[in-house]
């Protein structure tokens, strides 16, 4: 149980918010908990919910005067851990500060308030003809500040990118309430330092975007996606290299194995994949209409001369959507058919993909885990996701092993042990796998270059000092 | 004044008369260092003797003002060579010093390619391009290259080696320190070895052109580009064109299958109106090298350093132009900059990246003292200026020309400044100050 904040400061915060916006009783702090990571709960100390900018600088200052930790929150859908609570802090909060600030059609840019939802954005732009491209599955809920701090990628990042991309300009709150403004559209200063490019992905260690600037696209005139069903893993691997050195980039290549596969069609969101199947393609390509079936066709010739069994392209968009269910509700399965689901995150280079997964597989035997994968096979991008219950004590064990492994295969293999989830509390262990001490120590340094009393966000990201390369 | 110590390699001593890089230089020392290691050794002997390390890669691009005195010039000729390329990963990992054309030549064989087009692009090395931060006007179909830039190694100030991202196209392990290194001019570390994200040579490729006599009459054509409901991969609108016929040309690259650049085509010549030619082989690539390069560029003078990289030879403004400078704004306000350019240097020779809404200029010494005026053009439509070359004799103080970020951005960029160069051995831009205040003379901030 955490200890209240001290009156005078409680009652600062509601002078600066407003009363019903400083939340202190526990029932109601309790969904604060966790975020997408549900194995961590911590009850912070009160949340804070400022509307704009201002309030956002002085509830951060109060604070700072307080020497409180900050955890700064969107929608709590992060899978990492990175906006859990510290039991002896306050949780900042975006959900007010939700207002789409300004699209400029002409210029293809949007100005917006840190807690405005993903596909919101996307919304409100299309009128216009343009959308915002980074769509991380929870993009329904997610918020665009969570995006940035996360660097949010998503399905259709192979073609698009991932967050970093879109976002040119920033206002952020640092850890002493300073308002900084970062980089712009329009605007190149000689000299100038990529500082929103640093600021992405920093998980709320180096202070929260108040107001973000995106880049926007035009609309894709049209899309097509095929289904390829394989008998081997091996075969739907080859398909992928092939479609990647044909010279096309499709704006999505999905991959669900055969543990997922049985999961998704035992469950509520059965999308009709044959459960003897033992990996089904995802391949979308968007664009310019006149040009997707001489695409899509390529593609379809690349599955079939991989090994596929079956190939299904989508006739209208209903099709489609039947299509991507297996993909989209695979998350959704496998939490309706296990008690917990551990949904893990990282990225090998692509052509290792098969001996990873196949590594991955062996693992899971071992410590006797099912272990279904989903992956964003053209970006390497893999999603071990390990079924099990918490209070089998022998198997939460187990699932900490096998995930310690499935990190140490993936970095053996040149990869990393995140590609799109973040560090949070959930990976600081294994950051010494991927990063020498002369590389944590110069992460930290720059941690302190934005938060000198490491009160944004402690706890996360880095290791503690002397766990370090343990 | 103490030299290089004796027990340094000898392959790695050049000769420093072999460099000038302008009048604000003295070039105390060459090294020609061939590992990490080496040059973390010449880092750490700079900053004990209070000398100012500028890493160079060809050299010839390092226009900015630079003021350093008893500098040591650290050249990348002996950081090349590619290191890893699995042509199925997309990926590639080489030495800073290796030359753009090398690695073109590399990848051709595999149909691939790096999207990446500024100025005078093949005669750079990688480090220079990534220190540069230069995409070019393809950013617009495929992101720019800090976006691309998937891992480095990098010596810091205080001589520490770095690896720095990976070898993934996904990566969010950590704070992302290499993202400030992209664009930082050699002012944060040196870059000794690169990874980058590679593409996929695009199916078909065609260039639509149209001609124009003054920019002004190709305006709309270009805004009509930038708005168009298809993207093209890149779209320049280039003024001061030597042996084009026509004084202005607006260029739009498409890029894909070959049904949808037919598709696209069509939309394209709709919006550009009148007569379009439309280009690809060798004549498209022509067109498209002439506009890469416009204005300036040239050809390669090899490895020296050579300040000045600004030819005449293409320059048609009359006058011999050796400076170069960036205007900037949004896409949408084209016009506005144009116009801006005209009223405050006259006619001058410009490549505008319509998608991006920056345009570089060529302008003269006599040219430079309205350099002030049009930065505050500039910015009054929310743009900025920066200078890229300031020609010999050009009476104007840098720092009144070019625009600067604001204080809190600039105070927060000197934190981070510090974390990558602790005792402070990298060359810094002169910078620039706030519009409208008087600068000090003689000297100048830099």
């Amino acid at each position: 149980m955490s200890v209240p904040l001290d009156s005078r400061l409680t009652a600062r915060l509601r002078s600066i918010v407003g009363p019903d916006h400083v939340i202190t009783d526990p029932n109601r702090l309790f969904v604060y908990e966790s975020d997408g990571l549900t194995q961590y709960r911590v009850a912070p100390r009160a949340v804070v919910l400022p509307a704009g900018t201002e309030e956002l600088s002085q509830v951060v200052r109060a604070l700072h005067g307080a020497n409180l930790p900050v955890v700064p929150r969107g929608a709590g859908t992060g899978l990492s851990g990175g906006a859990l609570p510290t039991a002896d802090g306050v949780v900042v909060g975006t959900a007010r500060m939700n207002r789409i600030l300004s699209i400029d059609a002409e210029s293809r840019m949007a100005r917006v308030q840190p807690g405005v939802v993903n596909g919101r954005l996307t919304e409100a732009t299309r009128p216009h003809g343009l959308y915002y491209a980074p769509d991380p599955s929870s993009q329904s809920t997610c918020t665009l500040g969570g995006n940035v701090a996360e660097n949010s990628g998503g399905p259709h990042c192979l073609k698009y990118g991932v967050t970093g991309r879109y976002v040119t300009g920033l206002t952020v709150v640092l850890a002493d309430g300073e308002v900084v403004e970062l980089g712009g559209a329009g605007r190149s200063v000689d000299g100038a330092l990529d500082l929103v490019g640093l600021f992405v992905g920093s998980e709320g260690c180096f202070g929260i975007a108040a107001e973000i600037e995106v880049q926007l696209l035009p609309l894709a005139e049209g899309v097509r996606t095929l289904l390829g069903i394989f008998d081997s893993m091996e075969d739907a691997g080859r398909a992928v290299t092939s479609i990647i050195a044909a010279g096309m980039i499709p704006a999505a290549l999905e991959i669900v194995d055969a543990a997922t596969i049985r999961a998704v069609e035992a469950s509520v969101y059965a999308a009709g994949y044959p459960t003897d199947a033992a990996a089904a393609l995802v391949v979308e390509f968007d664009g310019t209409e006149a040009g997707l079936d001489e695409e899509a066709r390529r593609a379809e010739a690349c599955c079939r001369e991989a090994g596929a069994r079956d190939v299904q392209r989508a006739l209208d968009e209903e099709h489609r959507a039947a299509l991507w269910k297996g993909r989209k509700k695979a998350f959704g399965a496998m939490g309706r058919i296990a008690p917990d689901l551990l949904v893990q995150d990282a990225t090998v280079p692509r052509t290792r993909l098969p001996e990873v997964l196949a590594g991955v597989t062996e693992i899971g035997r071992r410590y006797d885990l099912e272990i279904a994968n989903v992956f964003h096979a053209g970006d390497g991008n893999l999603h071990p996701n390990i079924i099990f219950d918490r209070h089998d004590a022998s198997q939460v064990v187990r699932v900490e092993a096998a995930s310690n492994e499935i990190m140490a295969l993936c970095v053996a293999a040149g990869g990393t042990i995140t590609g799109e989830h973040g560090v949070g509390v959930d990976k600081r262990q294994y950051m010494g796998l991927v990063h020498g001490p002369g590389e944590l120590a110069a992460m930290r340094a720059m941690r302190a270059a934005f938060d000198p009393r490491e009160l944004f966000n402690p706890g996360k990201v880095l290791p503690a000092e002397a766990e370090e390369g343990a | 004044m103490s030299r290089l110590p004796e027990t340094f390699p000898a392959e790695s001593r050049g000769d420093a008369s072999d460099v000038t890089l302008g009048d604000a230089v003295d070039v105390a020392e060459l090294v020609i260092p061939g590992s990490a290691p080496e040059v973390a050794d010449v880092v750490r002997w700079a900053a004990q003797e209070g000398r100012t390390v500028l890493p160079v890669g060809t050299g010839r691009h390092l226009h900015r003002m630079v003021a350093a005195e008893r500098a040591v010039v650290l050249r990348a000729d002996r950081l090349g060579g590619i290191r890893i390329y699995e042509p199925a990963d997309l990926t590639l990992t080489a030495g800073a010093g290796t030359p753009l054309s090398e690695l073109r030549a590399a990848l051709a064989p595999h149909d691939q390619w790096l999207p990446f087009d500024p100025p005078d692009v093949d005669a750079r090395t990688l480090g220079g391009l990534v220190a540069a931060g230069l995409s070019g006007p393809l950013a617009a179909g495929y992101g720019r290259l800090r976006n691309h830039v998937l891992g480095a190694t990098a010596v810091l100030g205080d001589g520490r080696v770095v690896h720095l991202g990976g070898r993934v196209v996904k990566n969010v392990a950590g704070f992302d320190l290499l993202r400030p290194l992209v664009g930082s001019m050699g002012g944060l570390a040196v870059l000794t070895e690169i990874c980058l994200r590679l593409f996929p040579v695009p199916h078909t490729e065609k260039v639509l052109v149209k001609r124009g006599d003054a920019s002004a009459e190709l305006v709309d054509a270009a805004l009509g580009v930038a708005r168009a409901s298809v993207m093209p991969v890149a779209a320049v609108l280039v003024g001061g064109l030597p042996k084009s016929g026509g004084r202005t040309a607006l260029l739009v690259r498409l890029h894909g299958a070959s049904s949808s650049v037919r598709a696209d085509r069509r939309t394209f010549e709709d919006v550009m109106g009148g007569p379009v030619e439309v280009l690809d082989g060798l004549a498209a690539a022509e067109v498209l090298r002439v506009a890469r390069d416009h204005p300036g560029g040239g050809p390669s003078t090899g490895t020296s350093a050579e300040p000045g990289a600004m030819a005449a030879q293409d320059v048609t403004a009359g006058s011999m132009c050796h400076g170069a400078g960036v205007a900037s704004a949004l896409p949408a306000r084209l016009g506005d900059v144009l116009a801006a350019l005209e009223s405050t240097l006259g006619t001058v020779p410009f490549s505008s990246d319509v998608m991006a809404g920056t345009t570089r200029f060529a302008f003269s010494s006599d040219q430079a003292p309205a350099l002030v005026g049009l930065r505050r053009a500039l910015e009054g439509v929310g743009g900025s200026l920066g200078i890229e070359q300031l020609p010999d004799g050009a009476d104007v103080e840098v720092g009144d020309a070019v625009s600067s970020v604001g204080a809190g951005e600039a105070a927060l960029a000197a934190r981070v400044r510090a974390v990558f160069d602790p005792p402070g051995v990298f060359w810094r831009a002169r910078e620039s100050r706030p519009a409208g205040r008087p600068s000090p003379r003689p000297g100048g901030s830099g």
